[in-house]
């Protein structure tokens, strides 16, 4: 055996004992043995801490000037949470008659029937089940409706931007006296009144409203404007879905149908936000009315770690309504929105949030607690990450987020009321932070 | 030859790189300074004493008067691979690791007369980790998580030291240390529960302290070697100094930093050892070592009272050598054996208790050619503590290896 083969067998030798003491051993998992001879702590851990004082509030009235009232999707009939509409619908009758339809077919003796068509957003026809108190099932009907039509004294104005009062009409032409629960109401007119209007060659507008003893209830239509279809229950090709005469002929085939030169809600009862969180605050989409708030942080101990911070507002389930609605919490520079009360643009809006989190499909008949988890936004406050003071926005899931990809928070009126500073204890807005803390951390500097 | 002896170094390392398990030590490292990293070779380990090598072919470190006698430049490192079984009252945790404490180099400026050296030398470590089941309430939730605790770093010295060998068997050495090092302590609280899908409701709370060390220590050492070296003994002293600490207390997330200086003020240390030739090849040796860390001091707060758990730091070992031949035909028996007894007290308490730590070793080596350097390997065993006074309890087993090199560079 040579010295070499003796040092390269020592050497595969230890290499071996090496390889058999280390490799493919491995340490235990890291357990309780030794815990308790830790030194260092964290002095604070989950404390609890509610913040409730505002100090700055404003209720956001926000339009889109790209899509002005008079072109919104959708049309409301009804009353529902101190909220009240009826539709407006301009016809011109001068541009009726066609190849198709020439005017010798628009006789008494050729026309069978004449009826005033809306088409009602799925949404609202349906039977909805709800669950309240966890497993109870509460079953909400469509609205019935008693449908009246009247007869403007004049077209409405279509350049109205904002909710209208409804303007002088002449008496009903049309009562439905049983009320109606259908999807697609076709309410029948006289035919010697719909040709007096054919045969004026004007544009006349109608007033449709929600009569006595109509269930109260905020319902929404199609509007001529309307492109989301899948809010629809399934139509056929060529429906007009906006409100609209039928003319059956009785010698025709096919329906002469008459679209609206121009159709509005008139809103003209409309419960305005608070602007002291003191009455309450309120969230609406369809007529958008956001919200914008700044707590006192003050109690908080500085450089606390924020293990969870969430805005929770209650809602007011008997007074909110509407479809399930994302909400968006935002971060929001207070020099943007001022007490008490902020109109702005969305363009304007998207430029003064910072998106926080979003709470999908929130019910407003059934959600009592809405909470935002805002930990970051507490975070970088404690930090001192902004030059200025930002506070807090709650608005719907505009497009501008680059989420929605569903109907744009003007197409559904919903509404959700929220308690104010007044309310009970529990009810409250507050903000809610965990917090830990270390003590030695403010001996320096950052 | 030289590239051969590199060659043959590849399969250790590449095995000592690739089996690189969780490196942790013993818990008794989550309290005061830490360990005392053993920074011995595998040839010391193994016999129990290194302060007083006067080898030229096999120089030590330990006592840097040793490279008076330096003829060749000489690299040194050594490794250890360690398994501890770690025992509480509650609590039972295995451990591997490896570790590579130091790395020296000597150069012989007048051979058998004058050498300088440096390196990087760990001498005192601490890696250690937890996880505990812990609860919380807050608000209306029960919340159930884990307490994570780790406490990981180091001090080392960086030594710049020159030897010089004295008339009448004296050899003297003085060595400026520079002393570097962080530590890093972390504690994580995870709240799992409540949780939203794979969203903790509660985000985990952390905090990280970080020390960093800086200062200059020195060492004073010489060796005796009367008459024909039967009997040699040597001693260092390094003595008291401070140590620079700069510390960070950081709260995950919080961009507040708690930002404090201090002065660690580290006891002198004095360092002994002898050994006599008895017959034939057998030697008989040991070393000795004290540091009062009574006289510690450093930062003092609510969480760090260490001063009444300060105790004396000292070691024995004492061992016996069957040195190297090279007698033809003899095979194994040409090559050194070595054991060791040691016995350890640790500058600091735990449990109300100090710390005491035995252990044994035997080792041997081998020779690279034409005695151009040594591989030495050392297996140990050792118990730390005592369940019944410290709570904790800690069997060690230790294979250290160490290589090293000699080369003629000028």
């Amino acid at each position: 055996m040579t010295r070499t083969t003796v040092i390269l067998t020592a050497l595969m030798v230890c290499a071996l004992v090496f390889a058999g003491l280390l490799a493919g051993c491995t340490s235990d998992l890291p357990n309780e043995l030794g815990h308790d001879l830790g030194i260092i702590t964290m002095d604070t851990v989950l404390a609890p801490l509610s913040m409730e004082t505002i100090t700055q509030f404003s209720a956001l009235d926000v339009t889109d000037p790209e899509v002005p009232y008079g072109s919104l999707q959708t049309l409301y009939l009804g009353t529902q949470g101190g909220n009240t509409s009826s539709m407006l619908v301009n016809f011109d009758f001068g541009d009726v008659f066609s190849d198709e339809f020439p005017e010798e077919l628009f006789t008494s003796e050729n026309i069978q029937t004449v009826n005033f068509s809306l088409t009602m957003l799925d949404f609202y026809g349906n039977k909805r089940f709800t669950t309240s108190d966890g497993d109870t099932l509460e079953v909400i009907e469509p609205v019935g409706i008693h449908y009246w039509i009247s007869v403007l004294d004049a077209p409405f104005d279509t350049t109205s931007t904002a909710p209208v009062a409804i303007p002088p009409h002449g008496l009903a032409i049309f009562q439905d006296q049983e009320g109606n629960r259908g999807k697609e109401p076709l309410l029948p007119l006289d035919k010697n009144l719909f040709l007096q209007w054919v045969a004026s060659g004007e544009i006349i507008g109608f007033l449709i409203e929600a009569g006595p003893g109509s269930d109260p209830g905020l319902v929404g239509y199609a509007a001529r404007e309307l492109t989301f279809y899948s809010q629809l229950e399934a139509i056929g090709a060529g429906t007009v879905v906006a409100p609209d005469f039928v003319v059956n002929f009785v010698s025709e085939e096919v329906n002469y149908q008459m679209p609206p030169m121009a159709d509005i809600s008139t809103f003209h009862e409309l419960r305005t936000a608070p602007t002291d969180p003191v009455d309450g605050m309120m969230f609406r989409t369809g007529l958008r009315s956001y919200l914008a708030l700044l707590f006192d942080l003050s109690d908080l101990p500085a450089n606390s770690y924020i293990n969870r911070a969430a805005l929770r507002v209650m809602s007011e389930p008997d007074s909110s309504f509407g479809t399930l609605t994302t909400l968006q919490i935002s971060e929001m520079d207070s020099l943007d929105f001022t007490n008490p009360a902020t109109s702005m643009t969305v363009d304007e809006l998207d430029r003064a949030l910072e998106p926080t989190a979003t709470l999908s499909s929130v019910d407003p008949y059934q959600v009592e607690i809405i909470e935002f988890n805002v930990t970051d936004y507490v975070q970088r406050r404690i930090n001192n990450v902004y030059t200025g003071r930002r506070g807090l926005a709650i608005t719907a899931d505009e497009a501008f987020f680059g989420a929605n990809f569903g109907v744009p928070p003007d197409f559904y009126f919903n509404v959700f009321r929220l308690f104010g500073t007044n309310a009970p204890d529990s009810l409250l807005p507050q903000l809610r932070i965990t917090y830990s803390l270390v003590d030695e951390v403010n001996g320096g500097t950052p | 030859m030289m590239r051969l002896r590199w060659r043959m170094l590849l399969p250790m390392v590449q095995v000592v790189l690739v089996a690189i398990p969780a490196a942790a030590q013993t818990p008794f490292v989550m309290q005061n300074i830490g360990q005392r990293v053993e920074t011995d070779d595998a040839r010391m380990v193994a016999r129990g004493f290194g302060m007083t090598v006067t080898d030229s072919l096999h120089p030590g470190f330990k006592n840097l008067a040793s490279l008076s006698s330096l003829r060749h430049v000489a690299i040194a490192f050594t490794v250890y691979g360690e398994k501890t079984e770690n025992t509480s009252l509650d609590a039972d945790r295995e451990l591997y690791r490896t570790f590579t404490p130091e790395i020296r180099v000597g150069l012989p400026v007048i051979k058998n007369r004058l050498a300088l050296t440096a390196g990087f030398s760990v001498f005192r470590s601490s890696h250690y980790d937890t996880e505990k089941d812990a609860a919380w309430t807050v608000w209306d939730d029960e919340v159930t998580g884990v307490e994570q605790y780790s406490r990981e770093g180091s001090l080392f010295n960086v030594p710049l030291g020159v030897a010089l060998r004295l008339p009448l068997g004296f050899s003297v050495s003085g060595a400026t240390n520079i002393v570097g090092g962080t530590l890093t302590e972390a504690t994580a609280n995870w709240y799992f529960e409540p949780s939203s899908g794979r969203n903790f409701i509660y985000q985990p709370s952390s905090r990280k302290d970080e020390e960093r060390y800086s200062g200059t220590s020195y060492t004073l050492g010489g060796i005796w070697s009367p008459g024909k070296g039967r009997l040699r003994v040597g001693a260092s002293w390094s003595p008291a100094h401070d140590i620079d600490v700069e510390r960070t207390v950081e709260l995950q997330g919080v961009a507040q930093r708690g930002r404090t200086e201090y002065v660690m003020h580290m006891p002198e240390e004095y360092r002994a050892g002898a050994q006599l030739r008895l017959f034939g090849r057998w030697t008989v040796g040991g070393d000795a070592r004290y540091q009062d860390f009574r006289e510690f001091t450093g930062l003092v707060t609510s969480e760090r009272n260490w001063d009444s758990n300060m105790d004396q730091e000292y070691e024995y070992t004492v061992g016996l050598e069957r040195t190297r031949a090279n007698e033809r035909r003899r095979g194994w028996s040409n090559l050194p054996l070595r054991m060791s007894v040691a016995y350890r007290r640790w500058g600091y308490a735990i449990g109300g208790a100090p710390i005491d730590q035995r252990t044994m070793s035997v080792g041997t080596g081998f020779p690279f050619g034409h005695d151009l350097g040594q591989l030495d390997l050392a297996l140990s065993w050792g118990k730390i503590g005592e369940l019944a006074k410290n709570g904790y309890e800690s069997d060690v087993w230790r294979l250290t290896v160490s290589v090293i090199g000699l080369e003629k560079w000028w």
